[in-house]
C-alpha cells in the first residue's frame, strides 16, 4: 500500500481583504471535504511581510501555491471554483 | 540560437501563469496585487483600502457587518458580535446563518438584492433582547455582498409594550361600572375612572386615598384608619367589604395589591361600590321597626283602656261584649285603612265613611260630607275613627239615624290663623234630643280621644234639633 505524502499548501493573502477571507474559507472547506488529513496549510499575510511574495513570485492576491508534491502549482484567485482547485491539487498524484 | 526543451517548458509555464493571473484579475477573483521593485514590494488593494472604513465601522453604535454574496462574514464590528453573544476570534469567514437566531431562514431573508429588515429575539445573559437586523446590498472592491446592521430595540419594544399595557389598563378601568382607583406604593392615586371621579368630586390623581375616603365609624372592620387598610393591601393582603364614607355617601371598599408583570410590586387597585341606597333603606327599616313597636304598644294600651272603661260602664257581660267588640271593630277598621296607606295618613272622608257606611242608606243620602278630603295623620285618624264610631252608635240608638227622616252633615274646614282642622258632625231631622242623665263611656271617648295632642279637643252639644259635635284637630296632625 502506497503511503500518500501530505500536500503542503501555502495561501498568500493580503490582510483581511474580502477575497483573502473568501480564499481562506474556501480552501479550508475544500480540503476538509476532499482531502481530510492529507494536507497542511500555511497562510502567509503579505500585508504583514510583503517581501515574502518573492519566494513564490506572487503577483496577485490571493494565490494558493502547492509546494508539495512537486512540481509546484499556483492557483490564482479566491478558490471559488471548487473543481478547478481540485484538478490542480490532485494533478499527477492520484 | 536554440532553446532547450527545459527552458521552453519553463517559458510555457510562466506564460500560463501570466495568463492565469490576468484572467483572475479580469474576473475579479483577486483584490490585491504585489507591486513595486522586487526588493521593496508593496501590497496594493484593488478597490481601495478598507482599513479606514473598518475603523469607522468599529466605533459605530450599531452592530455592523459586511458579508459576501454567500453570506460569509468578511468583517463584523465588536458591537455586532456582542449583540449576538459571539466571541471575536475566528468569526471572519463564518456563515451569517451560523450566527443569527433562526439560522438559514433569517440569513436568506437578509441576503436579498433589495434592502431587507428582520426582527429577531436573542437570549443575552439570560435576558431576552429584541434585535432588528437590516441589510443592504454592498460592493466592497471587487466583491458583491451585503452590509448588515443590528440594532438593539429591546428598550423601545418594552416601552411600546408598557405603553400598550398602560392604554389597556386605562381602558379597562374606564370601562368598569364601579368606581376604580389605582394607587402607587405610597398610597397615592395614579389612575381613576369617571365613576370614581364622580364620587370624589375632583381629580383624585396625586391625592392620598386616606385623604379622599373615611372609614365608616359604625362598621367594625378591625382597622383603625383607612391608612392602615391601604398599608395592609400594599404589603400583599387583599381586603373586601370595608364600609367607607366619601363625603356623606356610603360605599363598600374592596382593595387588592397591584400585580404588574415585570415590575416591582407596589400599589393597589381599589373598587368602590355605592351602598347609599342600601344604607338609606336600612335606616328607614330601623325607623319603621321603631315606629311599629311604638304603634303596637300604643294600640295595646288603647285596647286595654277601651276594655276597662267599657267594662266599667257596662251593666251586664252581654252589654260589655257588644260594646267592646264594636269599639275594637271600629279601631280595626281605621287600622285597615291605615295599613293600606302604609300609615301615611287618611282623609277625614275615609275615616268617617268607614264608620258610617253601614247606616248611610242605600244611596248614602243620609250622610252628607263637605270639605272632608283633608288628610290627617295616623294618630289623628285613629282618634277620629273612635269618635265617629261613638257618634254613629249614638245616632243609631237615639239620634238622626234612629228615625227614617234623620240626616247627618259632616263638614271640615281649616281655621285661620290657628291652622286647626275643625270637623263638625251635625245631626238633624231625628227625634228631639234629650241630654243623657249620666255621662257614659261613649261620651268620654268622644270628648277626650283627640286630647292626646296639644290643641286637640272635642265639644259635644245636645241641641234639641240634633247632636252637634265639633272636633278640632291640631295643625301638626293635618297633612294637607
Amino acid at each position: 500500500m502506497k503511503m500518500e505524502a501530505k500536500k503542503k499548501l501555502v495561501l498568500y493573502v493580503a490582510g483581511q481583504t474580502p477575497k483573502s477571507l473568501a480564499a481562506i474559507s474556501n480552501l479550508e472547506r475544500i480540503c476538509e471535504e476532499h482531502l481530510p488529513g492529507r494536507y497542511e496549510i500555511e497562510v502567509v499575510d503579505l500585508r504583514q511581510n510583503p517581501k515574502l511574495a518573492r519566494e513564490h513570485d506572487i503577483v496577485a492576491i490571493p494565490t494558493l501555491v502547492r509546494e508539495l508534491p512537486v512540481p509546484l502549482r499556483k492557483i490564482i484567485g479566491d478558490l471559488s471554483d471548487e473543481q478547478k482547485v481540485l484538478v490542480n491539487l490532485r494533478l499527477q498524484d492520484e | 540560437m536554440s532553446i532547450s526543451a527545459d527552458a521552453l517548458a519553463e517559458l510555457r509555464r510562466r506564460l500560463l501563469e501570466a495568463e492565469e493571473t490576468l484572467r483572475a484579475i479580469r474576473e475579479g477573483e483577486v483584490d490585491a496585487l504585489v507591486i513595486g521593485r522586487a526588493d521593496r514590494p508593496e501590497i496594493f488593494a484593488i478597490g481601495g483600502d478598507t482599513e479606514a472604513f473598518r475603523a469607522f465601522i468599529e466605533v459605530m453604535d450599531a452592530g455592523a457587518a459586511a458579508v459576501d454574496e454567500a453570506g460569509r462574514i468578511l468583517y463584523a464590528n465588536a458591537h455586532f458580535l456582542q449583540l449576538l453573544s459571539v466571541a471575536a476570534n475566528d468569526v471572519q469567514g463564518t456563515s451569517l446563518a451560523d450566527l443569527l437566531p433562526g439560522g438559514t431562514d433569517t440569513a436568506l431573508q437578509l441576503l436579498t438584492p433589495i434592502p431587507a429588515r428582520v426582527a429577531m429575539e436573542v437570549d443575552a445573559y439570560q435576558t431576552e433582547r429584541h434585535l432588528m437586523a437590516a441589510s443592504s446590498p454592498l460592493r466592497l472592491g471587487t466583491v458583491a455582498g451585503h452590509a448588515i446592521t443590528l440594532t438593539d430595540v429591546t428598550e423601545r419594544i418594552r416601552a411600546e409594550r408598557a405603553e400598550q399595557n398602560e392604554r389597556a389598563a386605562r381602558s379597562i378601568i374606564a370601562s368598569a361600572n364601579e368606581a376604580v382607583l389605582v394607587c402607587d406604593a405610597d398610597g397615592r392615586v395614579t389612575h381613576s375612572n369617571a365613576p370614581a371621579r364622580a364620587i370624589i368630586g375632583a381629580e383624585p390623581e396625586g391625592a392620598r386615598v386616606a385623604d379622599l375616603l373615611l372609614l365608616q365609624p359604625d362598621a367594625s372592620t378591625g382597622f383603625g384608619t383607612l391608612s392602615q387598610i391601604v398599608a395592609t393591601v400594599l404589603v400583599g393582603t387583599p381586603v373586601r367589604g370595608i364600609e367607607v364614607l366619601a363625603g356623606t355617601e356610603d360605599f363598600i371598599l374592596s382593595a387588592a395589591p397591584l400585580d404588574v408583570p415585570g415590575q416591582p410590586a407596589g400599589g393597589c387597585v381599589i373598587s368602590l361600590f355605592d351602598i347609599t341606597k342600601r344604607k338609606a333603606l336600612e335606616r328607614q327599616q330601623r325607623l319603621l321597626m321603631g315606629e311599629l313597636d311604638h304603634r303596637v304598644k300604643n294600640t295595646l294600651a288603647l285596647v286595654l283602656s277601651i276594655s276597662r272603661q267599657t267594662f266599667r260602664h257596662s251593666e251586664s257581660y252581654r252589654e260589655f261584649e257588644a260594646a267592646f267588640t264594636s269599639r275594637i271593630r271600629a279601631l280595626s277598621a281605621t287600622h285597615n285603612l291605615l295599613a293600606r296607606s302604609a300609615w301615611s295618613g287618611l282623609s277625614v272622608h275615609d275615616v268617617i265613611e268607614a264608620e258610617t257606611a253601614p247606616f248611610a242608606g242605600s244611596d248614602r243620602s243620609r250622610i252628607t260630607m263637605d270639605g272632608v278630603d283633608k288628610r290627617i295623620s295616623a294618630e289623628a285618624a285613629i282618634a277620629l275613627g273612635l269618635i265617629s264610631h261613638e257618634l254613629t252608635t249614638n245616632a243609631v240608638k237615639h239620634g238622626a239615624l234612629s228615625s227614617d227622616t234623620g240626616h247627618i252633615t259632616v263638614t271640615a274646614r281649616r281655621d285661620d290663623p290657628s291652622g286647626l282642622l275643625v270637623v263638625e258632625w251635625r245631626e238633624a231631622g231625628g227625634p228631639v234630643v234629650v241630654p243623657p242623665t249620666r255621662k257614659g263611656y261613649g261620651e268620654t271617648v268622644i270628648t277626650q280621644s283627640m286630647q292626646f295632642a296639644p290643641g286637640g279637643e272635642t265639644s259635644l252639644r245636645y241641641d234639641p234639633a240634633g247632636v252637634v259635635c265639633t272636633i278640632a284637630i291640631p295643625a301638626s296632625l293635618v297633612l294637607g
